[in-house]
């Protein structure tokens, strides 16, 4: 009888803190963990009793890396709950600012955090001290997607001027004016980062996946849409906890969501898949060229998807900019009642809802992040790609799960919250 | 440029943020930034001929002792990672500055050993005393750097 244990003590190049343990006993595997130790963090418990305008600014603590996701998923619930439509100058200056978190986010995972793992390096310092110039690029990418989210946002992270009904105040035409050469070249060096991990060798793995994300009747998904899933089913945002339920697990301190018991994938690979019409044609043949098909079911392919949204967001924000107008300001009318918004997160869906009281106070609120929604398919992933790659050592195989966890850029300090806070004394 | 690195929340690593905010207060002739995100640094090591950083360290003396190192000149021990978000910490951030070239011509770390970095606001004690302390040498310090 031969067994064998995988561990990774800790998670590195994630958000937040987790563990591994993979048990082997005659080649199969008798135990896969995902541990979440991460403290939880009871947002939800903290949003009841608050004035309804304080809550995009206390979600968006939530996250230092996706806080527009969620100020825009709590801004969309509040103002379906009170009606209100800001237009269509907020709608618009609202997908510049999501597309500067996608530019962000994509481009700090993809080269600092995800690359090295194709490349053969143990970190993305390492990878800096072989190919500097390439890191340059990432980190010039980063640093506009920040500027976009600090010019209308007010700041890079953990924004100011983003409230129900719109903007505390309208960024001038000569501030988004300025943001357009910053784009012009951060759309050449998206074009450059595709091009780049087009090279990457991928591991071969296929799974099965049920793909959700929202879909747009125009639009690549960020703030609006229909949930829809890949076996042909949709609804609106009102109906997720109909379908999606969150629950706990002992192994972690974040929820695991599942569809009616069984696990779901959100994020870019179901993004793509669902929305590859909504790419353009000059995206859709560069994604050809790097070797995508309209749906890839192969994990480790997310960082070309990846790839393939950051010039999209590039691409989109220059667009945005340059038809900016200032959006007139909006009055808010607070009214009681309840709802829901989905917003597409760089990481998936991220779903908020909340009751509001005729005083305009939370009386309930209900998040589920992303890196929630994908637990379960991160544990299924390993467990297809340890039972394909049993003939492996230790180390590289351990090396291969890292890498497999890191295909979802999870935030588990985003996912580490309770719906509940009782105390029993 | 002076930065304040830490998180507000976490008891004494909300140092250098509280302490940027004092020397702001001082109205000083360079910039003074705030910083919760420790890869916000990066932009900063690009741009500035000279800079400041404000942190809370650990295993560098008694607690509330005062520190200082010369890092174009000293090397920071490793520090494990998973202590931040996606494991950066400063020495990976200065080894990442250093393989980019884009160091700056100067670049001071100031701090105080900490005591308690769990969650909840504050400083502790001897950390909150010593902090004026801080602020004072700081200023002394860079009294020849390069205004932006």
């Amino acid at each position: 009888m031969k067994t064998r244990q995988i561990k990774v003590d800790l998670l590195a190049r994630v958000e937040g803190e987790g563990r591994l343990e993979v048990s082997l006993k005659d080649n199969r595997i008798t135990d896969l963990s995902l541990h979440i130790f991460e403290e939880p963090r009871y947002f939800e418990a903290l949003l009841e009793g608050r004035e309804y305008h304080e809550v995009p600014d206390m979600t968006s603590r939530i996250c230092g890396i996706c806080p527009v996701a969620y100020q825009m998923s709590s801004i969309h619930a509040l103002e379906r709950i009170f009606g209100l439509d800001p237009g269509p100058e907020v709608r618009a200056l609202r997908r510049l600012i999501y597309c500067g978190e996608w530019i962000e986010s994509h481009g700090l995972h993809i080269y600092l955090l995800h690359a090295p793992d194709f490349l053969g390096y143990p970190s993305g310092i390492h990878l800096s001290q072989a190919a500097p110039e390439v890191v340059k690029a990432g980190l010039q990418l980063k640093k506009i997607g920040n500027q976009i989210v600090q010019v209308v946002g007010g700041r890079e992270i953990h924004m100011i001027n983003l409230k129900v009904g719109g903007f505390y105040r309208a960024p001038s035409r000569a501030e988004i004016k300025a943001l357009q050469a910053p784009l012009e070249q951060a759309v050449t060096l998206a074009r450059e980062c595709l091009a780049w991990v087009g090279t990457f060798d991928i591991p071969p793995l296929e799974r099965d996946y049920h793909f959700v994300a929202l879909r747009h009747p125009s639009e690549y998904p960020m703030n609006e849409g229909t949930l829809t899933s890949s076996k042909g089913l949709s609804w609106e945002p009102a109906a997720f906890e109909d379908h999606f339920v969150e629950s706990h697990v002992a192994r972690s301190n974040a929820l695991h969501s599942s569809y009616h018991g069984e696990s779901y994938l959100v994020g870019p690979l179901a993004r793509y898949a669902l929305n590859y019409d909504r790419l353009g044609a000059e995206i859709q043949d560069l994604a050809r060229q790097v070797g995508l098909r309209e749906v890839c079911r192969n994990p480790f392919e997310s960082i070309k998807i990846r790839a393939v949204e950051l010039l999209f967001a590039c691409v989109e924000a220059l667009r945005l900019v340059q038809g900016y107008e200032p959006p007139p300001p909006v009055e808010v009318k607070v009214k009681p009642g309840a709802a829901a918004a989905i917003t597409e997160a760089p990481r998936g869906l991220l779903y908020h809802r909340y009751q509001v009281s005729e005083a305009g106070l939370v009386e309930k609120a209900n998040i589920v992040p992303p890196t929630s929604q994908n637990l379960r398919s991160i544990e299924e992933d390993l467990k297809a790609l340890i039972e394909s790659n049993l003939e492996l050592d230790d180390e590289p195989l351990r090396l291969l799960c890292e890498q497999a966890i890191r295909n979802y850029d999870p935030c588990i300090s985003c996912a580490t919250h309770f719906l509940d806070l009782k105390v029993q004394r | 440029m002076i930065l304040g690195i830490g998180n507000q929340l976490r008891g004494d690593d909300g140092l250098g943020p509280q302490a940027a905010l004092l020397i702001q207060q001082a109205k000083p002739q360079w910039p003074v930034r705030q910083l919760s995100d420790l890869s916000g640094v990066l932009d900063y090591l690009e741009e500035s001929a000279d800079l400041c950083l404000l942190d809370c360290l650990q295993g560098a003396g008694p607690v509330g002792s005062l520190h200082s190192f010369d890092l174009l000149k000293q090397t920071l021990p490793p520090i494990r990672v998973g202590w931040s978000s996606h494991g950066f910490n400063l020495p990976a951030l200065l080894g990442l500055s250093r393989h980019l070239g884009q160091q700056p011509r100067r670049l001071l770390l100031f701090g105080l050993e900490g005591a308690c970095f769990a969650i909840g606001q504050g400083l502790s004690s001897p950390v909150a005393a010593n902090l004026e302390t801080l602020c004072r040498r700081v200023i002394t310090e860079v009294q020849d750097f390069k205004p932006l």
